[in-house]
């Protein structure tokens, strides 16, 4: 089913929610539920530089962006072998679908230099890249990542398709921020552990111990042309790539040398 | 234009002194339409201006046409703009400190010629933040967000100031185009470098980051930068730059203004670890001798009140940003955050009392530390760590400190120094304990147990107390220069190792209590021994809590000084001399 605009058309209507809500499986999962929520656990250190920081200052993020996790599938869904109309498709349909993260309950961040290679402002043809040291964020999670993304907005070969990409999807963010899938469930309501937009149509509230970053997601416009590192196309914010702020539910509860210390309240 | 509300919001998106810098700025804007107070709160994801009353046109347009801070003129190719009130001629003024800074290193006493020149050429209040401002290149976008205020008519100004109002009160981008760019002093996470929407580039000269760039945003922080930022220059030449700036927690913007102002004023000297506890004890230390209802003999800044706070209630720490410089240009190598005590309210005058001899001796214990010694620098490492921590962890930082404090104590007591004998301060016992109490009540069982504290009391008696007598040459008994290092060395090993080195002491301790009795034919000669019961008390408590926790208060108080002890200390430390400022 195509929308005008050619993009795939979302499922809506009363008949939706009352599938999503009752017992029976989604994409093979049972419910109910509107939340396909999957686990996964941390097995490597994550980072993921924030949009705003510029490469020398890699400040991270403590969670991974809507972008990053939908990127992440997009990747696996090639990995795995499915062709790339569908992967296409996938990015498609993701670009609509709300995703709300719960992270592990405690992080902390350690900062660091790293040696990098930096493009020259000569352009010396034959050293195009000198060395460099850069600051960087790592952040150790004790716990577990939960992925939750909303099926009312899903169609259910598309959710399918996710359910089955779910252990493929080995890292998140940088590469080397290694996840290991753990399972996938339904949920009907997400609690105060997951992140929440502040531009959502629900009143956002602050858990005792949060903080806000802004976290970037697919624009309405998102192609997998556009949004590709290997083609031409300029992305654009706004209309390819919308950044949204967000509270993150891990608040700072200790800092030291070289490290911070965040945790849940919950 | 619609009523904007009585309070703005400034998202803490960047958590860096960018946030903080925006927020102050607002505030200060607003502080200019009314003659209330307006206040900064911070809460967990933003900080909040609030002013007395809704911000409506009228209120708007009382906002005065300027831009808040200096015009920085540099050469001939930066000539300010018709209308500049406040110009800065860099060179000129440049010269001028170098006079001033000439005339002060004079030591010998100033003739009335001098004492002119020096008048002359007294500095700027604001002149090591310009300095900074001009090294890590921030005056270029500040002047041409200057050049684009000062510019326009005052009816173009003030609506493009309701645009920006409005623009921060619904979290939307300003629209406005004043030129502005994003440079590391008021945005170290946006240093040089690329912030592409796509990884396809690594273009040194890529300018995507300035899409991130709200020039209305970025004039706050310009404001807030010259209202309560400040730092200095360090390193062996002076080349690197430590940016500080407290963070408000509830207080109005004109007292956050003045005692940042007063904090510039304080000499406080030393390198990064030294000065960056100084300034949050010395911030703490201005709060409360400058508030409404504790000061005395000081001016106080009108509705600052301590009433039932702490500092940390008022200002909850400072951020501190480094910049290293690598030669041609200067990184952020680090950022964080120190919190302004919160040890215990104030509720009255003998707590704001209280206050004010714990950090006034806790600065004496850091003025005498010199840091350009390998063991002493890591004292100050220590202590400003104490300060980074939070919650339980802070009270364990203290007492890993205090020990390691007794220990450089024992050996650098009496030892020479520039001609004369070393004195440095001690910790008191009263002061400390109250900390300890107040912080972590779970040791309250510890501390006000009587076999700890006999125990505490023979080790004090045999470590600094022997050593501070032997000082004034009186009659001591024998100093036990090993027993702290034991201890703490003891407290962190599996067994019974800690109660064994407590055990072997005590036994030592009353047989020299025995010996001192005998030889002087006095029982009053020797203090009271540790008995049974107080020794079987100590031994349960190690039971209960660990070697490791009792050890180290035990550490910590067998060092401190009781009132009754002798005092002999050095004098405070003068400030070391600033160091050179380093220009490129």
């Amino acid at each position: 089913m195509k929308s005008d605009s050619g993009r795939p058309r979302a499922p809506t209507g009363a008949g939706r929610e009352d599938r999503l809500n009752a017992p029976g499986p989604v994409a093979g999962v049972p419910g109910p539920g509107r939340w396909l929520v999957f686990e996964y656990v941390p097995v490597g250190l994550f980072s993921l530089k924030s949009s705003r920081a510029t490469s020398a200052v890699g400040i991270t993020l403590l969670v991974p962006t809507p972008y990053a996790v939908k990127m992440a599938f997009v990747d696996a869904a090639f990995r795995a072998g499915f062709p790339d109309a569908l992967c296409g498709s996938l990015l498609e349909s993701l670009s609509r679908v709300e995703i709300r993260l719960s992270p592990p309950a405690r992080a902390v961040i350690t900062r660091t230099f790293v040696k990098i290679r930096q493009e020259s402002r000569q352009g010396d043809p034959l050293r195009p890249y000198g060395p460099n040291v850069a600051y960087r964020e790592f952040v150790h999670f004790a716990g577990r990542w939960r992925w939750a993304f909303d099926l009312g907005l899903l169609e259910d070969h598309i959710a399918e398709v996710l359910v089955e990409c779910a252990p493929h999807v080995n890292y998140v963010g940088k590469r080397g921020s290694f996840v290991q899938y753990d399972g996938v469930y339904r949920l009907p309501n997400l609690d105060a552990a997951f992140t929440e937009p502040t531009n959502g149509p629900a009143e956002w509230t602050i858990p005792p111990r949060a903080h806000i970053a802004e976290l970037d997601d697919f624009g309405p416009d998102a192609t997998l042309d556009v949004l590709s590192s290997f083609s031409p196309a300029d992305a654009k914010a706004g209309r390819h790539r919308v950044f949204v702020r967000t509270v993150i539910p891990l608040g700072l509860v200790n800092t030291g040398p070289g490290f911070r210390e965040y945790s849940m309240w919950v | 234009m619609t009523e904007l509300g009585d309070t703005f919001g400034i998202p803490k998106v960047t958590g860096t002194h960018a946030d903080v810098l925006a927020a102050v700025g607002l505030a200060d804007v607003l502080a200019e339409s009314t003659a209330g107070p307006v206040v900064v709160i911070e809460n967990e994801a933003e900080y909040r201006v609030r002013l007395g009353h809704p911000l409506d046109e009228s209120a708007v347009a009382r906002i005065p046409q300027r831009p808040g801070y200096p015009y920085l003129k540099l050469g001939g190719a930066s000539a300010p703009p018709a209308g500049a009130g406040d110009v800065v001629d860099y060179e000129a003024e440049r010269e001028r400190a170098d006079r001033f800074r000439e005339a002060r290193s004079k030591r010998a006493p100033a003739d009335a010629e001098q004492r002119e020149l020096e008048q002359q050429d007294v500095l700027r209040g604001d002149w090591r933040e310009i300095q900074m401002l001009r090294v890590l290149q921030g005056h270029e976008t500040a002047n041409k967000v200057y050049r684009a205020i000062v510019s326009v008519d005052g009816a173009t100004f003030w609506k493009q100031l309701e645009q920006g109002l409005s623009a921060v009160a619904s979290g939307q981008h300003s629209g406005l185009k004043w030129g502005a760019t994003l440079v590391q002093i008021f945005n170290p996470n946006a240093p040089k470098g690329y912030a592409r929407l796509k990884p396809d580039s690594t273009d040194r000269n890529d300018k995507t980051k300035e899409r991130w760039t709200d020039p209305f945003v970025e004039w706050l922080k310009y404001r807030g930068y010259f209202r309560v930022a400040w730092g200095y220059f360090h390193g062996p030449r002076g080349e690197h730059v430590r940016l500080i700036c407290p963070v408000p927690r509830h207080i109005t913007v004109r007292n956050l203004e003045a005692v940042a102002r007063a904090l510039r004023r304080s000499r406080l000297g030393g390198g990064p670890p030294k000065h960056d506890a100084l300034a949050v004890l010395r911030l703490a230390e201005l709060l409360i001798r400058h508030s409404e209802d504790y000061h005395v003999g000081e001016e106080f800044f009108p509705g600052l009140l301590m009433g039932g706070n702490s500092p940390a209630d008022v200002i909850s720490g400072v951020m501190i940003t480094n910049y290293q410089s690598l030669g041609q240009a200067r990184a952020v190598t680090e950022m964080m955050t120190l919190e302004l005590p919160g040890w215990f309210p104030i509720r009255n005058a003998h707590d704001a009392e209280a206050w004010l001899e714990v950090l006034n001796e806790h600065q004496r214990v850091l003025r005498a530390l010199r840091d350009n010694r390998s063991d002493e620098i890591d004292l100050l490492l220590r202590y400003r760590r104490f300060l980074q921590a939070r919650g339980e962890s802070c009270t364990h930082e203290l007492l890993d400190f205090l020990g390691r404090y007794g220990c450089f104590w024992m050996r650098a007591y009496g030892s020479p120094r520039d001609g004369g004998l070393r004195r440095p301060p001690r910790f008191t016992d009263s002061l400390v304990r109250r900390i300890v109490m107040e912080n972590a009540r779970g040791y309250s069982a510890i501390l006000d147990d009587p076999g700890f504290n006999a125990v505490a009391a023979a080790v004090r008696r045999s470590t600094v107390s022997a050593q501070a007598l032997k000082a004034v040459n009186r009659d001591h008994r024998e100093i036990r220069y090993d027993l702290l290092h034991e201890l703490r060395r003891n407290r962190n090993l599996p067994g019974p190792a800690l109660v064994e080195t407590v055990a072997e002491f005590v036994s030592v301790y009353n047989a020299e209590n025995a010996r001192i009795r005998e030889v002087k034919k006095d029982l009053r000669a020797a203090p009271s021994n540790v008995t049974t019961e107080d020794f079987a008390s100590f031994c349960r408590l190690v039971e209960r809590y660990g070697p490791a926790l009792v050890g180290a208060l035990l550490c910590a108080f067998g060092s401190c000084r009781e009132v009754r002890d002798e005092v002999v200390e050095d004098r405070e430390e003068e400030p070391g001399s600033e160091a050179p400022s380093v220009e490129s």
